[in-house]
C-alpha cells in the first residue's frame, strides 16, 4: 500500500500487478505477439494477400516460391501465401470458437456436478464418461448429416468433442477446494450458493482450464484438419491450413512447399497459444511475486 | 444472574455411512449423541476431548453449518433449526467463528480487505464506512492498516489467526465458538493470540465456547469445561473442581496425560492403553468402558447417566464413587 | 568421543528471491544412549538441522555449505550417497514428522517392516517376516500377526506411529532421529508413544535425537535440550538446569508463556512480535527485536554460545564476561 499525502493507504492495484507480471515473462510475451500477428492477419487479411485464395491458374501449378508467389503454388495453381493469410481466419475461428464453446459447456456442467453432486453429479459423471467415449469422426458424421458439411460443422463437432475434459477438470478442482474452510466461514456469513460459486470456486478453480483451453485451441486446429480432410468440413475452395495439409500430402515429393508452409503456420499458431497460456497461468497465480 | 444465550438439548449427529454397489446406508457414524448443556452470557466455557469425540460436530451443528438427526439449539430463545435462510442469516451476525486453521480460513486470491469487506456486502450492510471500519477492525485485533492490503499468504500464521479473530467480531456478535484456534500455532504466538481473546471478550461482553484437545489451555481461559468422548460428555464441572477432583476415569487419564514442562514431574505410568475406538462401532453400555480399568458388568450393558456429584459438578459414571474411594 | 558432533553446520537453501541460510553454524553434540531435544518453534530449524545430519537435505532443496558432521568417528559430510544409503536406516535412523504420510498406502505394513530389513540385512522373506513380527510385538501392539497383513489406512494414528518407529528401528541403529514424533497424536496416544520411547532408550541403549516444538515432550524424555531460535542454539545444557532456570530471555519466554496446570492465571506472560523469516533475520542478535533485556551490543553483534558452567551454554551478552572475569 502507498501512502498519500494525507497519509491515508492506497490499495494495491491489482490490474497494474497483473500487467507488471506479464512483462517479465517473456515467454508470453512471445506468445502474445504472435497471437496479435495472427488476429491481424485475419482481420485484415484482403490487404495483405498479393492474390486472391480462389483464382486457380492451371498452368502455373506446383511452382516453386517465387517473387510473384511468396511460398509458391498448389495443385490447382492457387497462390499458397495468399491461401495462408485467409486460411489464418479460419484457424481462429475454429481455434477460439470451438474451445470457447467447449469451455463454457464444460464449465457449467462440471461445476454443477461438482458443487450439488449427489445423484445430479452421478449422472453427469456417466454423461461425461458416454460422450468421451464416443469417437469425434462419428459425432462429426451425425452433425454433418443434419447440418450439411462446412466448417460450422466442424466447429460444433469439436466443441461437442471437448468440452468433457474441462467438465473434468472443473469438476474435480471444485470438489477438492468446496471443503476448504473459507468457504464455509463464507457460507456462515450468509453467502448464498451462487456468491460462493461464481466470486470464491471458479476463480481459484479456473487457473488448470486456462492452461488446457490453450493446448486445447491447438489440439481443435490440428482436429479441424482430419475433419476437413474426411470431407466434412471446410468445402473447397475455403483455405483452411488443415485441408491445405491434408491435400498438400499427396503432392509431397513433387511440391512439397504446398504442406510445410500450412505445417509451419500450424505449429507457430499453437506455439503462440501455448505459450500465451503459459503466461495466463503465471499472472494468474496468486503467489508469484511481482 | 445473567441469562442463558444458548440452550443445547438433546443434540444427535449420525453421519450415515454409504456403501455397496447400490449406495445405500450401511452404517453410522455417531458422532454427537444426546449432547445437552447451557451457555450463560458471558461464559468461557471449554470442550474438551481427543479426535473423533464430536466436539468439532458440535461447533458446526450449533452454527447450523450441518443438520443435527435429532435435538435443538435454543439460541436466545429460539431453536435455529427452525430459521430460514433469511432468519439463519440475521442470527449469523450474532453467532460467528474461529476456526483452527488459519492456512485455509481465507480465500486466497482475496486480500485482507477484500475478504473483510465482503461481509458488509453479504449482509447487505450499506450505511458504513467499509475502510473505516475494517481499520478500526485490524487495530482491535494488533494489526496495521497497511496488512488490509496482504494476500494471506503474506501473512505469519499468527497474523493470520487475528484476521480471523477480526472477521469474527465485525457483525458485534453475542457468541464465538472457536474450535481450537491456537493450535496451529507457535507457543509463543499462542499466548498472543489467547490475551487477545481475553482482551476482546472483556471488550464486547462476549461469550465464548472453546473447544481445544489441550487441557492445560482450557484450564487457563476458561471457567466451565465439559469433557466429551465419542460425542458423549461423560463429565461437567468447573475448571478448578474438574483438576482438583476430577471424577471420570477418562478425565483423570486426559489429565495425568499432561505432559508438564518440568523435568521432575515426569509419568510413572501410562494413564491409558489401547485405541480410541471408532465412533462407528460404539461399545455397548458406557462408552469408555473398552479402555477403563474399573469396568464392570453394568458398565458394558447399562449407560451411565450424568449424576451432579458436588454443586454444578456432573459426571456420567457408574462407579465413580468407589473409583474416589480407592484412590483416596 | 561423543557419537555424534556437528559444528558449525551451515546451510543454502535456492529460491526464486534469490538464496537464503537458515543455519547460522549450528554445533552440537550427543553421546552414546543420551537423549538430546533440539526445541523450537516454527522455522528455527530444527528439522533441517535433522535432515541434515543424515544428508538428506539436498532432496529438500538445500545444500550443506559449512561445518562438520562426525558420526562415530567418521566424517560424514565426505562421504558418497551410496555410502549414506548404507548408514540410512541401519547406524542412523530418522522418524518422519507425520506419521499419517510417512507409510506407503498401497502396501502391508508388515512388508514396509520387511522392505525395511531387507535393505541391510540379508534374510529370505520367511526370516524378515519373523523378525517384523517380533518388532512388531515389541512395539506393544496386540495380534501381531493381524496387524502384519494390515494396510496402513485399516490402522489408527497412533498404530501407524509404532510401526513407523518398529521400521526406525529394526535394524538396531545407534541413534535415532525422531522429527515431531508425537504432534500428530492425540493426548492419551502421545503418552503410549512417549512411554514406549522411554522403555525402548533403556532396552536399545540408541542414542536419540528428539526434534520437537513441545517443551513438555523434552521435560518427559530428554536428559539434554538445545533451543533453537532462527537458526540459532540460543541454549543447551541438561534439562533440569535449563527448566529449572533459563539464562536466555527466549528460554525464559517460552517457559512463561505454557499455561501451568497447578494453578490458575491471570494473564499468559507472552513474547512480543513473531518469530522473522530467514530473509529478513535482523542483524546483531536474531532475538533482539523481541527482547525484554537488550544491551547496545546486541543490535549490531551476534553473541555465540560460551559455556556457563558444567556443560550449559548460552548466546546472550548477559552473561558474557570481559577479560577481567567481570560481567559487561
Amino acid at each position: 500500500m502507498k501512502l498519500n499525502d494525507e497519509k491515508q493507504y492506497i490499495p494495491r492495484n491489482k490490474s497494474r500487478i497483473m500487467f507488471l507480471k506479464f512483462k517479465k515473462n517473456k515467454m508470453a510475451i512471445i506468445g502474445l505477439v504472435i497471437i496479435s500477428i495472427l488476429i491481424f492477419t485475419g482481420i485484415f487479411a484482403d490487404f495483405i494477400a498479393p492474390q486472391s485464395y480462389r483464382e486457380q491458374n492451371l498452368p502455373l501449378k506446383n511452382q516453386l516460391p517465387s517473387s510473384n508467389f511468396w511460398f509458391g503454388t498448389d495443385e490447382f495453381g492457387r497462390c499458397i501465401f495468399s491461401r495462408i493469410v485467409y486460411g489464418a481466419r479460419i484457424s481462429l475461428k475454429v481455434g477460439i470458437i470451438s474451445t470457447g464453446i467447449s469451455v463454457l459447456i464444460g464449465i457449467i456442467i462440471g461445476s454443477i456436478s461438482a458443487y450439488y453432486g449427489g445423484y445430479l453429479d452421478q449422472i453427469l459423471v456417466v454423461l461425461m464418461d458416454v460422450m468421451w467415449a464416443f469417437p469425434t469422426i462419428l459425432l462429426s458424421l451425425i452433425i454433418v448429416a443434419i447440418i450439411g458439411a462446412s466448417l460450422n460443422s466442424v466447429i460444433i463437432a469439436i466443441a461437442l468433442s471437448y468440452w468433457v475434459q474441462y467438465a473434468r477438470l472443473i469438476r474435480g478442482q471444485i470438489l477438492s477446494l468446496k471443503n476448504e474452510l473459507y468457504i464455509e466461514v463464507t457460507r456462515s456469513l450468509g453467502a448464498n450458493d451462487s456468491t460462493i460459486l461464481w466470486k470464491h470456486l471458479l476463480p481459484n478453480a479456473i487457473i488448470p482450464v486456462v492452461v488446457a483451453a490453450t493446448l486445447g485451441m491447438g489440439s481443435a486446429i490440428v482436429l479441424e484438419a482430419t475433419l476437413s480432410f474426411l470431407g466434412m468440413g471446410a468445402q473447397p475452395p475455403t483455405p483452411s491450413w488443415g485441408s491445405m495439409l491434408s491435400n498438400g500430402r499427396t503432392y509431397l515429393f513433387i511440391a512439397p512447399w504446398s504442406a510445410i508452409f500450412p505445417g509451419i503456420a500450424t505449429i507457430i499458431t499453437v506455439l503462440g497459444f501455448n505459450l500465451l497460456g503459459d503466461g495466463l497461468r503465471d499472472i494468474m497465480d496468486i503467489k508469484m511475486k511481482e | 444472574m445473567s441469562t442463558t444465550i444458548l440452550k443445547v438439548k438433546n443434540l444427535t449427529k449420525f453421519f450415515p455411512i454409504i456403501g455397496g454397489v447400490i449406495r445405500h446406508k450401511i452404517g453410522e457414524v455417531k458422532a454427537v449423541n444426546n449432547v445437552s448443556f447451557n451457555l450463560k452470557k458471558g461464559d468461557t466455557i471449554g470442550i474438551v476431548g481427543e479426535s473423533g469425540c464430536g466436539k468439532t460436530t458440535v461447533a458446526r451443528l450449533i452454527l447450523n453449518l450441518i443438520e443435527p438427526t435429532g435435538g435443538e439449539v435454543i439460541f436466545q430463545g429460539q431453536n435455529i433449526f427452525s430459521f430460514s435462510r433469511g432468519e439463519m442469516r440475521k442470527i449469523r451476525k450474532k453467532m460467528q467463528m474461529v476456526f483452527q486453521d488459519p492456512y485455509s480460513a481465507f480465500d486466497p486470491r482475496f486480500t485482507v480487505f477484500e475478504s473483510l469487506s465482503e461481509i458488509f456486502v453479504i449482509q447487505k450492510m450499506e450505511n458504513v464506512n467499509i475502510k473505516e471500519e475494517i481499520f478500526r477492525l485490524l487495530q482491535l485485533v494488533g494489526l496495521k492498516p497497511e496488512h488490509s492490503d496482504y494476500y494471506p499468504y503474506e501473512l505469519s500464521g499468527g497474523q493470520k489467526q487475528r484476521v480471523v479473530i477480526a472477521r469474527a467480531i465485525t457483525l458485534n456478535p453475542e457468541l464465538i465458538i472457536l474450535d481450537e484456534p491456537t493450535s496451529a500455532l507457535d507457543v509463543s504466538v499462542q499466548s498472543q493470540i489467547l490475551n487477545l481473546l481475553r482482551n476482546i471478550q472483556h471488550k464486547f461482553d462476549l461469550t465464548y465456547l472453546f473447544i481445544s484437545h489441550d487441557l492445560s489451555v482450557i484450564n487457563y481461559f476458561c471457567n466451565k469445561v465439559m469433557v466429551m468422548y465419542l460425542g458423549k460428555i461423560v463429565e461437567e464441572a468447573s475448571c478448578e473442581d474438574l483438576f482438583q477432583q476430577p471424577l471420570h476415569p477418562y478425565t483423570k487419564a486426559l489429565i495425568s496425560s499432561i505432559f508438564v514442562p518440568d523435568p521432575d514431574k515426569r509419568l510413572t505410568i501410562v494413564p491409558l492403553e489401547g485405541d480410541v475406538p471408532s465412533p462407528i462401532n460404539l461399545p455397548p453400555g458406557c462408552v469408555f468402558h473398552t479402555r477403563c480399568k474399573f469396568a464392570s458388568k453394568i458398565c458394558r450393558e447399562k449407560e451411565p447417566e450424568a449424576a451432579e456429584v458436588t454443586t454444578n459438578h456432573y459426571v456420567a459414571c457408574h462407579h465413580f464413587k468407589k473409583i474416589q474411594e480407592k484412590q483416596d | 568421543m561423543s557419537l555424534l558432533e556437528v559444528n558449525g553446520l551451515k546451510l543454502r537453501f535456492y529460491s526464486l528471491d534469490g538464496p537464503v541460510e537458515p543455519l547460522n553454524g549450528i554445533s552440537f553434540q550427543l553421546e552414546e544412549g543420551e537423549v538430546l531435544g533440539l526445541v523450537g518453534e516454527t522455522g528455527c530449524g530444527k528439522s533441517i538441522t535433522a535432515k541434515s545430519v543424515i544428508k538428506l537435505i539436498s532432496y529438500s532443496g538445500g545444500e550443506i555449505i559449512d561445518g562438520s558432521i562426525i558420526f562415530d568417528n567418521e566424517d560424514l559430510l565426505s562421504k558418497s550417497e551410496k555410502e549414506m544409503q548404507k548408514i540410512r536406516g541401519v547406524k542412523i535412523s530418522l522418524i518422519s514428522q507425520d506419521p499419517m504420510t510417512s507409510l506407503d498406502p498401497v502396501y502391508r505394513v508388515g512388508d514396509q517392516i520387511i522392505e525395511a530389513i531387507q535393505v541391510h540385512k540379508k534374510l529370505r522373506y520367511k526370516e524378515a517376516k519373523k523378525e517384523a513380527l517380533e518388532l512388531i510385538r515389541l512395539m506393544g501392539i496386540p495380534l501381531p500377526e493381524k496387524v502384519f497383513y494390515q494396510y496402513p489406512h485399516e490402522l489408527s494414528g497412533g498404530m501407524k506411529q509404532r510401526i513407523i518407529i518398529a521400521i526406525a528401528l529394526s535394524c538396531g541403529p545407534a541413534l535415532v532421529i525422531a522429527d515431531e514424533p508425537t504432534t500428530a497424536l492425540d493426548v492419551t496416544i502421545q503418552a503410549q508413544i512417549i512411554d514406549l520411547f522411554s522403555k525402548l532408550i533403556e532396552h536399545a541403549q540408541s542414542a536419540f535425537l528428539l526434534i520437537t516444538h513441545d517443551l513438555g515432550v523434552v521435560a518427559q524424555m530428554c536428559d539434554s535440550v538445545a533451543i533453537m531460535y532462527a537458526g540459532n542454539i540460543v541454549e543447551k545444557g541438561p534439562v533440569k538446569k535449563i527448566f529449572h532456570s533459563p539464562k536466555h530471555p527466549y528460554t525464559e519466554g517460552l517457559l512463561q508463556c505454557i499455561p501451568k496446570m497447578d494453578r490458575k492465571q491471570k494473564k499468559l506472560k507472552a513474547i512480543p512480535g513473531s518469530v522473522p523469516h530467514p530473509r529478513n533475520f535482523p542483524t546483531g542478535c536474531r532475538f533482539y527485536p523481541r527482547c525484554q533485556h537488550t544491551m547496545k551490543k546486541c543490535l549490531s553483534q551476534q553473541p555465540g554460545l560460551i559455556e556457563m558452567d558444567d556443560k550449559r551454554f548460552v548466546a546472550c551478552f548477559r552473561y558474557f564476561k570481559n577479560s577481567d572475569g567481570e560481567q559487561e
